[in-house]
């Protein structure tokens, strides 16, 4: 897909969430374009969880607000958010253990944001593109742990998300399987703008367009991968200085 | 797909077909024990919507039970309102109630849920105690003769004769059975199941749990007042002591004997429930041991109730 203008698909203002005295994410300012793979890099405790926890709405933002396609998400609940496109898979694998990969896949597409199709198609379509349909049938808990990470990303295709946040997507899992996960998500790029929060760096430069880095709750750095490679204060906090 | 469904219909159908037919065998004595249990297995359909689809068990359900029992029988006993009339009251009252319990109950869940609904049960029970003037309270009020007769599409149907009872319990288990397959099978079921199974994942998904929740409580409410306007109007007796915490309890060990989760265990296990103490309180005054020794092993063996278990060993289309 070829994006003539660049539109602001996302942004923050001075997004703030405190933890009584911790300033967790501590009044962030942030763009996200729409069509980007932007990747959210930063040291441990960096609040990079919970600042993509305020956008999708798992927390509610202690100050500050977020506008999501022009309009004022910020009070929103989280199904809300949802269900005007913003899909959220979680750093630690939350899928329905007990049922069929199947039935999670039609769990989340029940109430995608495009319906142009029927919900057996959009089901068959989301486990198509990441690469599982030969294990609709299987029980999700007792799928090896790389496909239960996709299956989560599959639960999130199936929403036809605008924006598709994910979570440490390639944590525990195998160097041939990395391959196979970024190969998925360029092809969900295609139809949704991806937020990725990664701590592999190869898997970051080789997807992101941008990079935002975070530190102590704030944004120490944003820009293009080979300019956030050379940045010295990028280097300070990750290697110490 | 469609050949699971076609089995599913022709299973329920027949369970609804045999207990047609089987009042035409019944001796008198079991014939009314039917009856009960029919009645009583709604309550537990009721309730399972909630427990088995949901995952929220509320120790409370009798406050529901007692609403449509109480909503039928004052109205019928003190306003001399027609049967159907009382019924629909019954009904009325269950909505309305589990509508307001929901609005507060649902903000908890997990152990707080059953506390809270176990307390507003006793509340409910007292209330009926408190108004002893209108309810006669644990005493209890005997439906009026007005009460035992009505008509119905032209038909003059008396609730003396238990033919007219057998059947009319039958319809209305036959309706509550019909509209639960129904609900549990379509996106609504899919979506009880998921909160069921995992609640948070469920929200970030677009589901606006609360108000599901508060659904199924109120669907699961009013067929548990169905049960109880039923019960009032059909054995021609209310009393407080259908509001008590074993009301709670029974619908409880019904679904768990029979199988959570499933559309025909509430009602298989209130079957074997209403069997076992009857049989044995006839050999032993200690009949509520044998049923608690039945129950552990029961949990021990087949956590998932009798259907739950034939469900996973064999029948894996069972809804």
């Amino acid at each position: 897909m070829v994006w003539v203008v660049a539109m602001t698909l996302l942004s923050a203002r001075r997004l703030s969430k405190y933890f009584g005295g911790l300033r967790a994410v501590d009044e962030v300012n942030f763009e996200l374009e729409t069509g980007e793979i932007r990747a959210i890099i930063g040291p441990n405790g960096a609040g990079k969880t919970t600042f993509v926890s305020l956008l999708c709405g798992r927390l509610e933002a202690t100050d500050g607000s977020i506008i999501f396609e022009n309009q004022d998400i910020t009070g929103l609940p989280a199904f809300k958010r949802a269900r005007q496109g913003i899909a959220y898979t979680f750093q630690i694998t939350s899928i329905y253990s007990k049922l069929s990969v199947r039935e999670n896949v039609a769990i989340a597409a029940q109430n995608a944001t495009d319906k142009s199709r029927d919900a057996a198609y959009r089901v068959q379509d989301a486990l198509t593109r990441s690469g599982i349909p030969e294990l609709a049938d299987e029980i999700a808990g007792s799928l090896a742990y790389g496909h239960q990470r996709v299956l989560e990303v599959a639960m999130g295709l199936a929403m036809s998300p605008k924006l598709l946040i994910l979570d440490e997507p390639t944590q525990g899992l195998s160097d041939m399987e990395i391959e196979q996960f970024c190969e998925l998500v360029s092809d969900i790029n295609n139809t949704a703008t991806v937020l990725l929060i990664e701590h592999n760096m190869h898997v970051v430069m080789k997807l992101a367009q941008r990079i935002t880095v975070m530190d102590r709750g704030r944004v120490l750095a944003e820009g293009l991968p080979e300019e956030i490679r050379r940045n010295d204060a990028v280097q300070a906090a990750y290697l110490g200085s | 797909m469609s050949s699971e469904q076609a089995k599913s219909i022709f299973l329920h159908a027949g369970v609804l077909a045999g207990l047609f037919l089987l009042q035409f065998f019944l001796p008198e004595y079991h014939h009314l024990s039917v009856t009960r249990i029919m009645l009583l297995a709604v309550f537990a359909m009721g309730f399972n919507l909630l427990f088995g689809y949901t995952g929220l068990l509320s120790l409370g359900h009798a406050m529901f039970f007692a609403a449509g029992m109480y909503g039928a029988g004052l109205s019928a006993y003190h306003l001399g309102w027609s049967v159907p009339l009382s019924f629909m009251v019954g009904i009325a009252c269950g909505v309305v109630l589990s509508l307001a319990i929901g609005l507060i109950a649902l903000r908890t869940t997990g152990v707080a849920f059953m506390i809270v609904t176990l307390m507003f049960s006793q509340v409910a029970y007292l209330t009926i105690v408190y108004f002893t003037t209108y309810t006669r309270g644990d005493e209890g009020l005997v439906m009026p003769e007005s009460a035992r007769q009505f008509v119905l599409f032209g038909q003059q149907l008396s609730l003396t004769h238990p033919g007219t009872r057998y059947n009319l319990a039958l319809m209305l288990l036959a309706i509550v059975m019909a509209s639960v397959w129904l609900l549990v099978r379509g996106d609504f079921g899919r979506s009880l199941i998921a909160i069921r199974e995992n609640e948070a994942r469920t929200k970030m998904l677009g589901y606006n749990t609360f108000l599901i929740k508060l659904k199924v409580l109120v669907v699961s409410g009013t067929i548990s007042a169905s049960s109880g306007a039923g019960y009032a109007l059909m054995f021609a007796y209310i009393g407080s002591s259908f509001a008590t915490i074993q009301y709670s309890i029974d619908p409880l060990l019904y679904t768990l004997l029979g199988g959570a989760g499933t559309v025909l265990g509430p009602f298989l296990g209130t079957a074997l429930m209403f069997y076992l103490i009857d049989i044995t309180s006839e050999y032993t005054s200690a009949y509520l041991l044998v049923a608690g020794i039945v129950l552990v092993i029961l949990v021990l063996f087949f956590p998932r109730g009798l259907l739950g278990a034939v469900r996973n060993r064999w029948f894996g289309w069972l809804p």
